[in-house]
């Protein structure tokens, strides 16, 4: 099953049931056993981010639309989302999780594969199911409720794919209306058993289209996935195909990547109201560049990619990238290109729906700078190194029909500087662009 | 209008002047090259508004007159034409190119609509050999930044102090430095930044010609180049350079002395998995040997040795490849010194007494 290099593995998925909820319910206890969600208010176009386990016996599931929401549930609490109070909450629990091995990946804000491998005896791993493995769950569990009051469920495997898997099959297990709390374990040598009833939906990159295209072969189940001739996936869907028929069989070699060994980095903003302005589109591109500079900075990577993701009002999406010269993790050279490529697909004020920055191509690489050390490039402009030429000596004989190009504005550039540092010493609301603040006022 | 001169000649001035032709297209006319007759010569403008280049042609006025052509057209047609006369007559809209049995009517546009050129007619003034020029822009400008979020670094440095003349050009990871004598001392120091870009074109017209002289003006806001054949004016950047005298090592703990050629082609061979590994070259020097060496995921492992002279304890450093590429096959010195400190620190490169090259290492 596993490679012949590879060690057996252990991995657990994590995740919350129901994160924010939970959070809201620890804040204000009145919360519990009520139907509520966390979310935008529906007269906002606002959808669902959480929804409680009360209010999902009633059909309510994330992503829906709140105003579909509350004809489900005509008495629904909506609750207005705290984002940075989850974010701490979320920091919190990822810093337990680490208690119990370093070999963490947050998946997002409430969920997170931990390589636990190393935390077992070798008969353990290949036993999978065995009692020490069950019993390390069952107390990553018990602390998370324990220490932070939130309920999370789990699934175990030997890879991460079958385990995420699994954490889903065990909270579809759950009595309706109450939180799940499950814990699925799928032992070595039955991940290919465990999946093959389970639709191919359920696997990582099958989407409605791959699905639909599966169907048209008769293809339902992963079991039925499994047993088609790989080689002719690999003709129909070309390299995809072939980690298709892999992930069929319950084959996922994908190593946990830690915090250090991140892919990618970016920020996205989903807007109130469709924006079809470049000032607020250019105003919310240099926010989101400054937030991912500052996670560069923060974790002393560089990144060679830029990429922006557009989502238009009727939901498709665009996407453009480009490489850099070189690897930076300044905001400036990366607000740059990512203008470049807002210029490429954005036109004709149309109407946006969502905008988002992302930088690839990390390296904990870094060329170190001459001026690194000398403060001086951030110096009051008054100083001034060597005699500069006398101006009264000089006379030109300056054109008179002709604008020069306009000069980049040096004081600009070290305001968003001190905008990067600043945001990274104390967070990222501590200072707006006027120019972003505006589509909150109108 | 009407002008007849040789084809070579117009083809080679358009070629000069074509250098500034605006490849943006924000305003139309500046896709234009401007003819303006003047006694027994035409003389040729373009601009991008950044850069203004500006030359002259021998040529026989039969009327005078001025006025604005397509540039890229008017040099393709010129350069397809066989050697012999070529006369250009008209005005008003349309302007009728003949050489023997050929005619082409070119679309015009009024010489009025061209920007004004400028000309610097003061501010200090110094004289250099075209080939001393070309040679400095050559071993400087390479070094400068290509980033527009840093402007001023995007220039090259021009500072005449006494009887030197010094080029500095550095993108932050890099520095280039390469100083000349002068015929005659400044009475006043200068320092101003000039666009690269400019400054590249320059130095392809520039002549390997150490007779050839170019003067340079100073203005305040511009600076001017003037050759026998060609005058180039170009904005100066606003804005203050860094002070790149700290980042000059002033003592060294280790120098090694190498063949150029030698490492260049150890270090091309090395940037082939490099390039996919973030640039970064690990190089260690150790006795009489400099073992240099690359991995990348993707593209391999490349290893080279080659035989060092050193003073000074062993040292491993990693430098991008690039950076070193670049510079050492832009020198003509066979015999070349790198003075080295730790691994943290910067690596100087001197090729005689008139070039520096200092250079960051990477951290891993």
């Amino acid at each position: 099953m596993s490679s012949p290099h590879a060690l057996p593995r252990t991995i657990i998925h994590v995740d919350l049931d129901a994160f924010y909820c939970t959070v809201e319910e620890l804040s204000d206890p009145a919360l519990c056993g009520r139907a509520f969600a966390v979310g935008g208010r529906a007269d906002e176009r606002g959808v669902v981010a959480s929804g409680s386990y009360a209010a999902r016996s009633f059909g309510l599931r994330s992503a829906m639309a709140m105003g579909m929401a509350q004809r489900l549930c005509p008495h629904l609490l909506v609750v207005p989302p705290r984002h940075s109070h989850y974010r701490a909450v979320s920091a919190g629990l990822m810093e337990l999780l680490r208690s119990f091995t370093p070999l963490l990946e947050q998946l997002s804000i409430d969920e997170a594969f931990l390589d636990v491998s190393g935390l077992l005896a070798n008969d353990d791993i290949v036993s999978g199911g065995s009692s020490a493995a069950r019993t390390l769950a069952l107390e990553i569990q018990r602390c998370v409720f324990e220490e932070l009051g939130l309920s999370c469920s789990l699934g175990m495997a030997s890879n991460k794919m079958v385990a995420k898997i699994a954490t889903d099959c065990g909270k579809a297990t759950a009595t309706l209306g109450q939180s799940p709390r499950a814990l699925c374990v799928v032992p070595p040598g039955e991940e290919a058993a465990f999946l093959a009833p389970l639709r191919v939906s359920a696997l990582w990159g099958v989407g409605p289209k791959m699905e639909a295209h599966l169907q048209s072969l008769g293809i339902e189940t992963i079991g039925a996935l499994a047993e088609w001739d790989e080689r002719d996936l690999a003709r129909r869907f070309g390299k995809h195909g072939v980690e298709l028929a892999r992930h069929a069989r319950g084959i996922d070699r994908r190593e946990v990547i830690t915090e250090r060994e991140r892919k990618s980095i970016s920020s996205e903003t989903t807007f109130l109201h469709d924006v079809g302005d470049w000032e607020t589109l250019h105003a919310t591109l240099g926010e989101q560049t400054r937030s991912v500079a500052a996670q560069l900075q923060g974790q002393k990577l560089q990144a060679n990619t830029v990429k922006i993701k557009i989502r238009w009002s009727n939901f498709s999406y665009s996407t453009r990238q480009m490489t850099l010269p070189r690897a930076t993790d300044a905001a400036p050279t990366i607000e740059v290109a990512a203008t470049a490529l807002l210029r490429q697909i954005w036109g004709d004020a149309a109407p946006v729906r969502l905008l988002g920055v992302g930088v690839s191509g990390l390296s904990p690489v870094r060329q170190l700078g001459l001026f690194d050390s000398i403060p001086e490039m951030e110096a009051s402009p008054m100083s001034v190194p060597y005699p500069i030429e006398v101006k009264a000596t000089q006379e030109v004989c300056s054109p008179q029909k002709i604008v020069l190009a306009p000069v980049i504005d040096e004081r600009r550039q070290r305001l968003r500087e001190t905008l990067t540092r600043l945001e990274a010493r104390f967070g990222s609301v501590v200072v707006h662009l006027g120019a972003t603040t505006r589509s909150e006022s109108s | 209008m009407k002008v007849t001169c040789e084809r070579s000649y117009l083809a080679q001035a358009l070629g000069v002047a074509g250098r500034a032709v605006s490849s943006r297209n924000t305003l139309p006319i500046l896709t234009h090259v401007l003819l303006q007759t003047e006694d027994d010569r035409i003389k040729l403008s373009a601009t991008d508004l950044d850069t203004f280049v500006r030359c002259a042609l021998p040529a026989s006025v039969a009327e005078n007159g001025e006025v604005a052509l397509p540039a890229a057209t008017l040099s393709d047609y010129v350069s397809k034409l066989p050697d012999a006369p070529v006369t250009l007559e008209g005005g008003d809209g349309k302007v009728v190119v003949r050489s023997g049995h050929s005619r082409f009517t070119i679309m015009s546009a009024p010489a009025e609509d061209f920007p004004v050129v400028p000309e610097v007619t003061q501010g200090t003034e110094i004289t250099v050999s075209s080939a001393t020029l070309k040679e400095m822009i050559r071993m400087t400008a390479f070094a400068a930044s290509k980033e527009e979020s840093r402007s001023i670094l995007m220039g090259v440095l021009f500072e005449a102090r006494g009887d030197t003349l010094t080029l500095v050009a550095t993108d932050t990871h890099r520095l280039a430095w390469k100083q000349t004598r002068l015929n005659e001392s400044v009475q006043t120091p200068v320092s101003a930044i000039v666009p690269a870009k400019p400054l590249v074109e320059l130095e392809r017209v520039l002549t390997r010609n150490a007779e050839d002289m170019v003067t340079i003006r100073f203005g305040s806001s511009q600076v001017q180049f003037q050759s026998e054949s060609a005058t180039l004016v170009s904005r100066v950047l606003d804005g203050q350079f860094p002070n790149y005298e700290k980042v000059i090592p002033k003592a060294t703990e280790r120098k090694v002395q190498f063949e150029r050629e030698e490492w260049l082609g150890a270090v091309r061979r090395v940037d082939i998995v490099s390039r996919s590994a973030n640039q970064k070259m690990v190089c260690k020097f150790g006795g009489a040997m400099l073992a240099m060496s690359a991995e990348s995921s993707e593209a391999g492992q490349t290893y080279e040795e080659i035989p060092i002279a050193m003073d000074g304890t062993d040292l491993q450093i990693a430098f991008n490849a690039k950076y070193l590429m670049e510079v050492l096959g832009l020198i003509s010195d066979d015999q070349l010194s790198l003075e080295l400190n730790g691994a943290l620190n910067p690596g100087i490169l001197r090729a005689g007494e008139s070039f520096i090259y200092i250079v960051m290492p990477m951290q891993a």
